[in-house]
């Protein structure tokens, strides 16, 4: 122990120039990263700033004096603490915000008090979180933007810090004398620019041995460790006793309708055959599950001639107060679904303007879903197999919701003859988070996860 | 070569922790990007652990003669290194008398050889046997480090520090510079030769000018230099720190009197009975450095000595003088009563004046 602390007192150096450097750039770009989500997109800028600031503020005053720079560094992170404490009273099913604001400042104050090399390591360790944090907020390779310059500044911060450990351990390596202390000797210096091609080169063999572990990297069932990142205060409206709103044909009903390329028309009461058009390529949801997996939307059990038509409009009420949303399955339900029930993690970013039905895999068992609330057919019907679902999975789709963790294991479920003649599978679905406005506020968009865990029977 | 040593530093310590955290969460949410940092972090550990251990195996360290040194200096081990391949942060360490010290390579480039002299702080005065080198490796990122150590084969001598004294110990001289033996012309008369301008007409043969016809002067030999004889007290049992005290006491009066044209002779008796060195300075330092605490009592071992003390200034230095009644000068740790003492850094006076 007493070793320890000495080796704590003694501190290491404070760090060279070149590497206060390339830790500031290391931090700014997972900065950068998370500040590229539009919820934090408010603070880039003076985050950003303030922490090259804190940097350069903490370079002058290395070998001063402190204290009252570590009392003012204190009460802000009491402020920071607080703010984040009052977020999380108003939402406290909702925190991974007010968390990553809160981590943000924190990295921020801490770069105004960087007196030593080992606080420039602390800061790197900081910025290792912040990305984590970017990497489970992104949906989509923009992340790779930042991943790559952050990885390249991470190497050549790491190279400066191995090099000057080196030389810390070479200049300071004698022991404790009884006799008087000799004069240190000479401390070898890197030269100039020598890290970066070390690292550059470096980041290649990284990059590949990356990616190789990540093609072997098991990826398990979910955990459930930690909250699943749902929007839940999200207000979704008045309560529609499970109508179908498909908010880019908001006329609903029947008759033949002008194809609109923002949303498919086959998502409300009816879907008219007749109607022709070509969808936008817009992305409008993007997913993440722990498995492939087809979806169950709607399900139509009338053939009109020119279309379907859902003639059972029987749907039943699932309420909770508190996420996640059980949902229990009646005897009147009809399945289709044979065999071994597992877990399935199905989480919806939801990007556009969404009708209110939820896609999901058959049999969900819970939903997350920001709302109390949620109707849930008991059956679908005849024509339309699961299976050709997920053809349209680019198209709207349900708002945020979550599927959840199923029972009935192993249940033999009914069969329902279709309108021709085929035995098709056949579930609780659609499930029918009522919500008026369909489109989700712009928080929403682009992050709102919707998480879904199901058995599949 | 043995076999390296792998232990993870803080640092390397932190990104596993870190990476397992993650891939929990990234289990959790199933996020790919999150798996990729977590892949990432990873390739961190394993990457570093190759560079880590590439750079112990490449490298060839030979140690050479190491010069003697002194008390509170500096040991400059003369380690030759050289690399089949290119390496960089690689670190030596040697260990001496409980001194470390490392030496800082950035670079050693492929194929050459250079000197990277290990320098630590020196320890304490004696003989010290460098048994191994140890190379250490933090890879280029420094998220392992390895170690391993090479055999090397040095004796690392640290002599006694000195200092100049202003008087020797009394009995040698008579109090106040005149210890400086007398360059005076002896009584043995050792030829004759013819006169110079200025020779004493008093040293004129007369018998032998008469006979050649021509002034011829009597020539008589140079006399020898007192000798010194330092005898140092080595009884075994005593605490290695008092045997230092007492050799830089030696070393000072050594040095002193040999600046001043004395003869010295070192004397101690150690485990193998009397010993004896008679020479140049660097001669009595060395062994000055070599003393070890391993003889007889001191008046035992003066007894055994007395033969060799005959004609000679006898000096005796001991950290333990005890009761010792013999007519010699002892010099001894301040404090102790004697006429003449020194202080832990080799001081000489007499405690009388």
């Amino acid at each position: 122990m007493r070793r320890f602390l000495t080796r704590i007192r003694r501190g290491g150096d404070e760090g060279s120039p070149a590497l206060r450097v390339w830790t500031a750039l290391t931090v700014l770009v997972s900065v950068f990263a998370i500040t590229a989500h539009e919820d934090f997109g408010a603070l880039r800028f003076s985050i950003a700033g303030l922490v090259a600031l804190g940097f350069l503020f903490s370079w002058i005053r290395r070998r001063r004096n402190n204290t009252w720079v570590k009392l003012l560094l204190t009460a802000g992170c009491l402020w920071a603490a607080w703010v984040f404490l009052q977020a999380l009273s108003q939402d406290p099913y909702h925190t991974s915000i007010p968390l990553t604001i809160f981590l943000l400042w924190l990295q921020t104050l801490h770069s105004f008090d960087l007196p030593r090399r080992r606080d420039l390591l602390f800061s790197v360790l900081t910025s290792v979180v912040l990305m984590a944090v970017a990497a489970a907020f992104t949906v989509d390779m923009a992340f790779g933007a930042f991943f790559l310059p952050y990885a390249l500044a991470a190497c050549v911060t790491l190279v400066y810090n191995t090099a000057e450990a080196g030389m810390a351990a070479a200049a300071g390596g004698g022991s404790a004398a009884s006799d008087p202390a000799p004069a240190a000797p000479p401390r070898p210096a890197l030269q100039r620019g020598e890290a970066v091609p070390i690292a550059a080169a470096l980041l290649g063999a990284l990059l590949a041995v990356a990616g190789l572990v990540f093609l072997f990297t098991p990826r398990l069932s979910g955990l459930f460790i930690t909250t699943l990142p749902f929007t839940p205060t999200i207000s979704i409206g008045e309560r529609l006793q499970g109508g179908i709103i498909n908010p880019a044909y908001p006329q609903g009903g029947d008759g033949t309708q002008v194809f609109n390329p923002n949303g498919y028309f086959g998502f409300g009461p009816n879907v008219d055959l007749r109607v022709r058009g070509r969808l936008n390529d817009r992305v409008v949801m993007r997913v993440r599950t722990t498995e492939r997996r087809n979806w169950r939307g709607l399900v139509f059990d009338v053939y009109t001639g020119t279309g379907w038509r859902i003639d059972d409009h029987r749907v039943r009420l699932h309420t909770a107060a508190v996420p996640p949303i059980e949902l229990v399955h009646g005897r009147d339900d009809v399945y289709a679904y044979r065999g071994r029930a597992r877990r399935l993690v199905q989480t919806f970013y939801i990007q556009q303007d969404q009708p209110n039905v939820a896609f999901a895999v058959p049999r969900a068992e819970q939903i997350y879903l920001p709302g109390d609330h949620v109707y849930v057919d008991r059956y679908g019907v005849s024509g339309v197999h699961p299976g050709a679902l997920p053809a349209i999975a680019a198209e709207p789709a349900a708002p945020r919701r979550r599927a959840g963790a199923a029972a009935h294991r192993g249940r033999r479920h009914p069969l329902r003859r279709g309108t021709r003649g085929e035995p098709l599978p056949v579930d609780a679905v659609p499930l029918r988070p009522d919500h008026r406005s369909a489109a989700p506020p712009r928080r929403c968009r682009g992050l709102l996860p919707v998480c879904g865990a199901a058995r599949l029977l | 070569m043995r076999t390296p040593s792998l232990r993870p530093t803080p640092e390397g310590l932190a990104c596993l922790v870190l990476a397992g955290f993650l891939f929990l969460l990234a289990t959790n949410l199933m996020a790919g990007w999150l798996f990729f940092l977590v892949a990432f972090l990873v390739a961190l550990l394993l990457v570093g652990g190759v560079t880590a251990l590439r750079g112990v195996r490449h490298l060839r360290v030979e140690v050479g003669p190491v010069p003697p040194t002194v008390e509170g200096g500096m040991v400059a081990l003369p380690v030759l290194v050289q690399s089949s391949r290119t390496l960089r942060f690689v670190r030596l360490a040697a260990v001496v008398g409980g001194q470390r010290g490392e030496t800082f390579l950035p670079v050693v480039e492929r194929g050459t050889k250079r000197q990277s002299p290990v320098r630590l702080a020196a320890p304490a005065r004696g003989v010290y046997a460098l048994g191994e080198l140890r190379l250490i490796s933090p890879g280029l990122i420094g998220m392992f480090r390895v170690e391993r150590r090479l055999p090397a084969r040095a004796e690392v001598v640290v002599r006694p520090r000195y200092q100049m004294l202003a008087d020797l110990p009394g009995g040698v001289s008579n109090n106040g510079g005149a210890e400086v033996p007398q360059h005076r012309r002896g009584t043995e008369l050792f030829g004759i030769r013819e006169y110079l301008p200025g020779d004493p007409a008093r040293h004129i043969h007369w018998r032998s000018s008469a006979r050649h016809r021509r002034l011829l002067v009597k020539e008589f030999e140079e006399p020898a230099a007192p000798i010194l004889a330092l005898v140092v007290d080595a009884e075994r049992g005593q605490p290695p720190a008092d045997l230092d005290v007492a050799a830089r006491a030696a070393a000072s009066i050594a040095w002193t009197a040999l600046q001043r044209g004395w003869q010295v002779t070192l004397l101690w008796c150690g485990a193998d009975g009397p010993a004896t060195v008679r020479g140049d300075w660097e001669q009595l330092w060395d062994a000055l450095a070599r003393l070890r605490a391993d003889g007889p009592p001191l008046s035992q071992a003066l007894g055994r000595l007395n033969a060799h003390l005959r004609e000679t200034v006898p000096v005796v230095v001991s950290s333990r003088p005890g009761s010792l009644r013999l007519p010699v000068v002892l010099v001894a740790p301040a404090g102790s009563a004697t006429a003449w003492e020194y202080d832990r850094d080799g001081a000489v006076r007499c405690a009388a004046s």
